[in-house]
């Protein structure tokens, strides 16, 4: 299956990447890993008449630790997140769900910039980026812009980026004193399939394990990635003991109302909001527990 | 049209392009290389693997264009001498093939987990190897056969070999 034919054009640098891309701005589109862009124009989903291939920029690869932020270049592969296992320490959400992404041939192509830029609430970054506050940092030929996460998205596939702006880096705020904990829940009928239901849960805890801060994602639900608002008051400012865990489920869905939910052959709307609860308290006692125990082993040593 | 160049088992080679021409296309019908196999054309089922500088991709998605100037190893490139790699010597042995149309895609895709972790789990080498469906659903003896070479520690990467010669 081929897509249409289209003009390809390589970026040699950012600067040219949006040079590229305002030229050719009525119909174009910037290649990264190509995990979906690919499929969807050789299915002719989409049959932009250019291609910009940005795969090549070494200025959005990589992952540097930065005063009070993580900033992760947009081409980073998900391969690339996985084998950084010193994130373990501050960042374990971003192992956890880049260990999640479809399997290792798509891990290795396909980059994180790419994933949050497609805008499909069914993979896993956005509601992970949504629990973990991130803030996106575009370019374009009016210059840099910062996005907070939670107005980035205003539809699926449609995010606050213009047809000649790029997504740069993802800034990610650093933990508080105590090393956070957390973890990344999904449903999917099996490995590679579009999630029917994702959490994403970063909790940080102070010294007598109440919650200080807690950021929680929902994806594969709403038509976007949702924060779980009720969750988040839920738990802020409590030790999260079972009482606590089976109040999430109900927290969770009225986390959701107002939003549109994903309604298909995988899953309709129904089900997906009933196992999203189970899916939650499932998450945030992991986030939890993983909390505690790294608090535990601080004060020990 | 665009002009390309790639190292492909070790080899160069040069061709004209055209953008949409995907990787496995180029691969098999301009090259006639034709161990990795199309099976989905969807990106679901690894049929198509192939090493791209070092590590697994599914060669249907990816354009040709975009593997300029990389480096390329398919099945083909894997023996040595005439010579089976054991990762093939061990599909043989233990059975991890029926048809054999997903083997030589599985057989890259276990190259890409042993060079980066040359001793995996069972749950790891399933992991290792859920981008590659095999209709024949042969799932235990593959996993037999790459287990048997983890554990004997026989495994070479290929990939240094590519680059010597
Ligand atoms: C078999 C399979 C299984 C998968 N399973 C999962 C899974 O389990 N979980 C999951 O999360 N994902 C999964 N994916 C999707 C995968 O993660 C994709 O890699 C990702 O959605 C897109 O990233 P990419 O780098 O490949 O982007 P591309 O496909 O190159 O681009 C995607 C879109 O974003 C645009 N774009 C890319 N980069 C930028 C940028 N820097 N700035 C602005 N726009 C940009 C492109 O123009 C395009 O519209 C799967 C994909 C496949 C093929
Ligand atoms: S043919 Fe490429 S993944 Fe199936
Ligand atoms: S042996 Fe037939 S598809 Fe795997």
């Amino acid at each position: 299956m081929y897509p249409r034919a289209f003009r390809y054009e390589r970026a040699k640098s950012l600067d040219h990447a949006i040079e590229l891309l305002a030229k050719y701005k009525e119909d174009v589109r910037p290649l990264a890993g190509g995990m979906s862009l690919i499929p969807l124009a050789k299915l002719r989903l989409v049959s932009p008449q250019c291609i910009v291939d940005i795969g090549r920029l070494e200025e959005l690869k990589g992952i540097k630790e930065q005063k009070d932020f993580l900033e992760i270049g947009a081409l980073t592969t998900n391969t690339e997140i996985l084998e950084s296992s010193w994130l373990g320490e501050k960042f374990h959400l971003l192992l956890d769900t880049a260990k999640e992404i479809g399997d290792v041939q798509v891990r290795n192509r396909g980059t994180i910039g790419g994933n949050l830029a497609q805008a499909d609430s069914s993979t896993d970054w956005p509601a992970t980026m949504v629990a973990l506050r991130a803030k996106l940092v575009s370019k374009g030929p009016r210059g840099e812009k910062v996005h907070e996460i939670d107005s980035f998205y205003s539809d699926q596939y449609t995010t606050a980026l213009e047809a000649d702006e790029l997504l740069t880096h993802i800034r990610i705020p650093k933990p508080g004193s105590y090393s956070a904990g957390a973890s990344h829940v999904k449903l999917e009928r099996r490995k590679g399939d579009y999630a029917i239901g994702i959490v994403s849960a970063q909790l940080e805890v102070d010294g007598d394990g109440k919650v200080t801060s807690a950021g929680i994602g929902i994806g594969a639900v709403g038509i976007t990635a949702v924060r779980g608002t009720k969750v988040e008051e839920l738990l802020n400012g409590k030790k999260v003991d079972d009482a606590v865990l089976a109040s999430v489920p109900g927290a969770a869905r009225a986390s959701l109302e107002g939003s549109d939910i994903l309604s298909d052959i995988k899953a309709p709307a129904v089900y997906r909001l009933d196992v999203i609860g189970t899916l939650a308290s499932r998450c945030v006692g992991e986030a939890y527990h993983m909390a505690v125990s790294r608090k535990s082993a601080r004060s020990e040593r | 049209m665009s002009r390309i160049q790639a190292i492909v088992n070790g080899r160069k080679v040069e061709a004209d392009v055209e953008p949409r021409k995907l990787l496995i296309d180029f691969i098999r019908e301009d090259l006639g290389l034709t161990g990795p196999h199309i099976g989905c054309d969807t990106s679901n089922c690894g049929a198509c693997t192939v090493l791209y500088n070092g590590r697994a991709i599914k060669s249907c998605t990816m354009f040709a264009v975009q593997a300029d100037g990389a480096e390329i190893l398919t099945i083909e490139g894997v023996s040595t001498d005439g010579k089976l790699h054991p990762l093939q010597q061990a599909f043989h042995e233990n059975h991890a093939l029926q048809c054999g149309y997903c083997t030589p895609g599985m057989i890259m895709s276990s190259i890409d987990l042993l060079t980066r972790n040359p001793n995996p789990t069972e749950e790891e080498i399933r992991l290792g190897i859920s981008g590659n469906l095999c209709r024949c659903t042969g799932y235990h003896n593959i996993v037999k056969a790459i287990s048997s070479v983890a554990k004997s520690h026989i495994f070479v990467s290929p990939l240094k070999k590519a680059k010597e010669e």
